[in-house]
């Protein structure tokens, strides 16, 4: 797919920086003097989390979580932890990066995944909320902007591992799911 | 419910971890003391509960020897059969005991084994206890007996045995946290599949025989079960049913089941993937419910939705 396959910008590079800006000066007011693992959820939250980590001045651990869907042979399938966090979160503050929230299928296994390693708190900062007809409604406590559901590419979203290094948010011109 | 199990080296660390792990799980921790202290004054007297806590060949004496033969039950049957009893109402870990062996079988159960090395164990006992070398040496080596002949007398099986347990943890690499950490993504994992250690043909054949069996309505319903299977969310099929109009005798005359019911997420969902005909009247009857019973929580997957979440996780699904 060339990148002419690109529909609309719906979040222009400048966007996303003054917003990232917004939510670190919350975060940092939020946070203050507290010490925070951040979890970035790879691969697609890697640039917001650099971006954002960079602009928090409270002290941070950055890790890296990876999941991904295994098929069994029913061809079912599983989501695994594929590459596990560095750092122990037992007792610890967890703040957890993701890029997009859609189903909030995701993000129930993560919270329970990390949640029974006992950490002490457990909060979740997405660039991307899809609030229309999400399956599961679970407390989202920072959310950089509410978008429709559309399939999006850039800024660490893919479409078949391409766009992720975009530095802008768009549509695809033909949404590959419908 | 669920069952742990830890088996332990003496000096190994293995009832710090047993503790911390009950505490972290919300488990019943049952250990030796536990039964000493609360199941056997039940049925030892005074004598014999000293010989228990002295003796593992004790534990082979039958405790009601007046009873009829097929009645008899030795000290070690007791406790299995509490233990049994315990398990059927509380999420127990049980330290020692047997239990691996006890409930080998069970599907809800992860069986772990905590040893270390000689050096490690005899700097435990020197630390804790103050023992010299030679005297830390030799209560290892004792203790380590014990063990192997209680589990060997009771249950007729080598306690060394590495496939009687799901995981061995070696302590002389792994501190209580790394060590906690390890143990919890397993019993995690092992939440949504358990197996037993011990392929057990009956218990097989009832999974497959219930999941054939299971009547889904439609495909797609099997399909969104699958789905939620792979995120390790609990779902029940159609629980419950809510009676949406009644006629003047009070009879219900409409009523609506909705396809699942998310137990974690407090939440029922309908799939709509039907025809359109179908897809307005289930829109009327959610309408109706959630006017009925606001307290309730639906969602509505639509065709589209549906159709998104199941290509999604054929075709890439690293994202939520």
């Amino acid at each position: 797919m060339k990148k002419d396959s690109l529909g609309k910008i719906i979040l222009s590079e400048d966007l996303i920086a003054r917003r990232i800006e917004e939510l670190a000066v919350q975060l940092n007011q939020d946070f203050k003097d507290k010490e925070v693992i951040l979890v970035s959820i790879l691969k697609s939250s890697l640039y917001f989390m650099t971006d954002l980590s960079r602009k928090l001045d409270f002290p941070v651990k950055l890790d890296f979580l990876e999941l991904n869907h295994y098929a069994d042979q029913d061809n079912s399938g599983i989501i695994r932890v594929t590459r596990d966090l560095e750092f122990s979160i037992a007792g610890k503050e967890v703040l957890i990066i993701e890029n997009i929230i859609r189903t909030g299928l995701t993000h129930s296994y993560l919270l329970k995944n990390l949640g029974s390693r006992n950490p002490k708190n457990i909060s979740i900062c997405t660039l991307l909320h899809i609030n229309e007809n999400k399956l599961l409604d679970l407390p989202v406590q920072y959310t950089g902007f509410e978008i429709e559901d559309n399939f999006v590419v850039g800024y660490g979203l893919d479409y078949q591992e391409k766009y992720r290094n975009l530095p802008y948010i768009a549509k695809l011109k033909e949404n590959p799911q419908l | 419910m669920q069952i742990i199990t830890i088996s332990r080296q003496t000096a190994s660390g293995g009832e710090e971890i047993a503790a911390e792990l009950a505490n972290r799980l919300g488990l019943k921790l049952i250990d030796r003391n536990f039964v000493l202290e609360n199941w056997l004054p039940e049925v030892a007297d005074e004598h014999q509960l000293h010989m228990l806590e002295q003796s593992s060949k004790f534990y082979t004496k039958i405790l009601n020897p007046d009873a009829e033969k097929k009645e008899q039950l030795s000290f070690a049957d007791y406790i299995a059969q509490r233990l049994k009893k315990e398990a059927e109402k509380n999420n127990l870990l049980i330290l020692g005991l047997g239990a691996q062996i006890i409930f080998k079988k069970h599907p809800y159960t992860l069986h772990f084994k905590i040893v270390a090395s000689e050096e490690y164990r005899v700097n435990e006992l020197k630390q804790k206890y103050g023992l010299h070398q030679e005297e830390a040496a030799r209560e290892l080596e004792l203790a380590d007996r014990k063990h192997r002949r209680y589990v060997w007398r009771i249950h007729k099986q080598d306690w060394e045995e590495t496939t009687l347990y799901h995981l061995t943890l070696n302590r002389d690499g792994l501190n209580l946290e790394e060590s906690l950490s390890v143990l919890m993504t397993l019993v995690d994992l092992k939440k949504e599949n358990p197996k037993p250690l011990e392929d057990n043909i009956d218990i097989k054949s009832e999974n497959i025989e219930s999941e054939s069996q299971r009547n889904f309505g439609h495909e797609s319903e099997k399909e969104f079960a699958k789905i939620l299977d792979m995120h390790h969310i609990k779902w029940e099929y159609e629980p419950s049913e809510f009676p949406l109009e009644w006629d003047p005798e009070g009879n219900v005359v409409m009523a609506f089941r909705p396809d699942f019911y998310l137990t974690e997420h407090d939440t029922y969902v309908e799939l709509t993937t039907m025809k359109r005909k179908y897809t307005t009247e289930k829109n009327k009857k959610v309408r109706l419910l959630q006017q009925l019973y606001p307290h309730i929580k639906i969602k509505i997957v639509y065709k589209k939705d549906f159709e998104q979440l199941a290509d999604k996780f054929e075709l890439n699904g690293s994202e939520d």
